[in-house]
């Protein structure tokens, strides 16, 4: 019985430090991270436990990133940051060896490719969590412009973790944005 | 309630009464000893007792049911996304309901250890909490991770709740993660049944009756599905395996459960794993009667390597093998016509591994496995009926009806070919059934 209630504080424990390290981390990326735009085009779907949320299609996405060496499907690889002439985030390149100091850089899952052309990845950032009335809107209000040139997320990026910190239109924070729409309209 | 108030038969208290002044009589004179005496009141118990037992275990399975609820409201309520919320009061909120849940589970097994209620939906509001927790949290965030990892963490933060509290209801939950899980992913996963084991040893070894047979159900019927499921997906090296290994588990099932709950056990629900087994044999052998099974195929293809969920399920599939084996040699005495009728279908799976190495027509399985499910199911309703058991009279009617129903339907075979066998069949039926009559006049006249 002793040993059982012990061993039950740790489970305690465990299940209280797992949230709380989450929390640790993510408080650990957006405050002392790098922030990079990533131009992106949302889609809604929806999560039994999280709810709603807002999945998030990035460009960098679209083209396979270059690499020298050999990867799986599934292996974790290092894809390096930089930013192009109008400041949004690309990745020059997918390297399995961690990159030293000064260099920034996702950890990310490799998805389909090959050493030829390059490998697209999984980039661990694709949620953006709403509302049941948020989300839809969200998605509404992006799709509806034939040009989505000007949405893009905010991302803060540590010793290789990135998190999402906003999401962008025409820059300004979605919710904002869609407020400006609603009195727009309203008018 | 102790647990082994559970085992008593119950009989009506004026019976129980007179056992007792009975045995008191028997004791008087000498025919029993008072430790006899106590042993033998010990085995029942009166119809009230009965009615409590049953009370309070339909009070656990109700607050079982309510705390699941109030779980799953909880998660919803969260799922909502209360944008609005500070992120200081949204991290408030992921951590409220555990901590409250596990106050509620420290509260049981500090000053209420005996309540199994408590205990009970205590455990099933912690597993939710912890979910609602790490959802929370990952809403607030935009923390990456697909439905998989969500639920990967959820089962691992989960399944000690079952051994530290000595939840059968998280257990149940937890069967069905694992199903999900296994269902989401070509993964391994249905290895994390074995975590289980031990608890349903322990269930077992308590003769825990009611919770015993709802856990081994949800257990059981989630490792099938996850293990015929994770080998039967395109380009797996296993696809065309996929049948024996269920034909396979449904055997070895059948096995235990004779093994575990004896030969004896005539309640289809009180012994999971053969029942689950005899549903298995019965479709899977049902399957067999078709044309166009596919026949066995190498493992070891290019086109698709066997990775370590294929190897796992190959480990599992031989060791039913050798476990039913095993339990038909030792135990060949033992078995009654209808345990005979069932394990005979293993049959078909060294059918079907030779069939792997000599090439065999299709026939041979075709014809083989009508005849078997027609001599079966005929042998199950005269064992049914001369043994006066209503469900092995009806088992094998099911089984012979769906066998004569898939032959009507069955294109490959020509109209008058169909015809005539029905005929013969139907003929052959009433025959038997006029000789027996005759033959059971016979002996009543002789009598």
């Amino acid at each position: 019985m002793k040993h059982l209630k012990v061993l039950l504080l740790a489970l305690f424990a465990v299940q209280l430090a797992v949230p709380g390290y989450m929390i640790f981390e993510q408080h650990q990326i957006l405050s002392k991270g790098t922030v990079y735009k990533f131009k992106t085009q949302p889609i809604d779907p929806y999560d039994p436990f999280r709810g709603r949320y807002v999945t998030l299609a990035y460009n960098v996405d679209a083209n396979p990133i270059p690499t020298k060496e050999v990867f799986q499907r599934g292996d974790w690889a290092y894809a390096l940051l930089s930013e192009d002439e109008d400041g949004y985030a690309t990745f020059t390149q997918l390297v399995s060896e961690e990159p030293e100091a000064g260099q920034e850089y996702i950890e990310v899952e490799v998805s389909w490719g090959g050493t030829d052309r390059g490998h697209y990845i999984d980039l661990p950032f694709d949620r953006y969590y709403a509302s049941e009335e948020t989300a839809p809107n969200i998605e509404r209000a992006v799709w509806r412009r034939d040009q989505v040139e000007d949405v893009y997320a905010e991302i803060s990026v540590l010793n290789g973790k990135a998190t999402l910190k906003e999401l962008y239109v025409e820059d300004l924070p979605i919710r904002e944005y869609l407020e400006q729409k609603a009195s727009q309209a309203e008018e | 309630m102790t647990q082994h108030n559970q085992n008593k038969k119950a009989v009506s208290t004026e019976r129980l009464k007179w056992l007792q002044r009975e045995s008191e009589d028997w004791q008087e004179q000498g025919l029993i000893s008072a430790e006899a005496q106590g042993s033998i009141l010990n085995l029942y118990a009166g119809q009230e007792e009965a009615d409590a037992r049953r009370i309070a275990l339909s009070n656990i399975l109700l607050i079982s049911l309510g705390a699941l609820l109030i779980g799953g409201g909880i998660i919803l309520l969260l799922a909502h996304n209360w944008e609005d919320f500070g992120t200081g009061l949204r991290t408030f909120l992921s951590f409220l309901p555990l901590v409250l849940a596990q106050s509620l589970c420290w509260y049981g097994v500090q000053y209420k250890p005996t309540s199994l209620a408590l205990r009970e939906s205590g455990a099933v509001l912690l597993f939710f909490a912890v979910a609602s927790s790490i959802a929370l949290i990952s809403q607030t965030y935009h923390i990456y991770g697909d439905l998989e990892r969500f639920l990967v963490v959820w089962l691992l933060l989960g399944l000690p709740i079952i051994y530290l509290l000595r939840s059968a209801t998280t257990l149940m939950l937890i069967s069905g993660i694992i199903l999900w899980l296994c269902c989401l992913e070509r993964e391994p996963y249905w290895l994390f049944y074995i975590a289980l084991t031990p608890y349903l040893y322990k269930l077992y070894q308590q003769q825990s009756r009611l919770l015993l047979h709802w856990s081994l159900w949800f257990a059981l019927i989630g490792l099938t599905i996850s293990v015929v499921y994770g080998s039967s997906y395109y380009t797996s090296p296993l696809d065309h395996w996929s049948i024996y290994i269920a034909l396979t588990l449904g055997c070895a099932y059948y096995a235990l459960g004779l093994w575990w709950f004896g030969f004896e056990n005539k309640k289809f629900w009180t012994s999971a794993p053969a029942s689950m087994g005899i549903l298995i044999i019965g479709f899977i052998s049902l399957m067999f009667t078709w044309y166009g099974r596919t026949l066995p195929s190498d493992f070891w293809q290019i086109e698709s390597p066997m990775r370590f969920n294929e190897y796992a399920i190959l480990t599992l599939f031989t060791l039913s093998i050798l476990f039913t084996a095993l339990f038909m040699t030792r135990n060949r005495k033992l078995l009654s016509v209808s345990n005979w009728v069932a394990l005979s279908s293993f049959a078909f799976v060294l059918l079907g591994i030779t069939g792997f190495f000599i090439h065999q027509n299709q026939h041979v399985f075709v014809i083989a496995s009508n005849l078997y499910i027609l001599i079966g199911s005929v042998l199950l309703m005269f064992q049914g009926i001369n043994r006066n058991r209503l469900m092995l009279l009806n088992g094998g009617l099911i089984w012979f009806s769906l066998l004569v129903l898939f032959r009507f339907f069955d294109s490959d075979i020509p109209f008058v070919f169909k015809g005539v066998i029905f005929i013969v069949i139907g003929s052959a039926f009433i025959g038997t059934n006029v000789w027996f009559k005759k033959k059971q006049h016979a002996k009543e006249s002789q009598a």
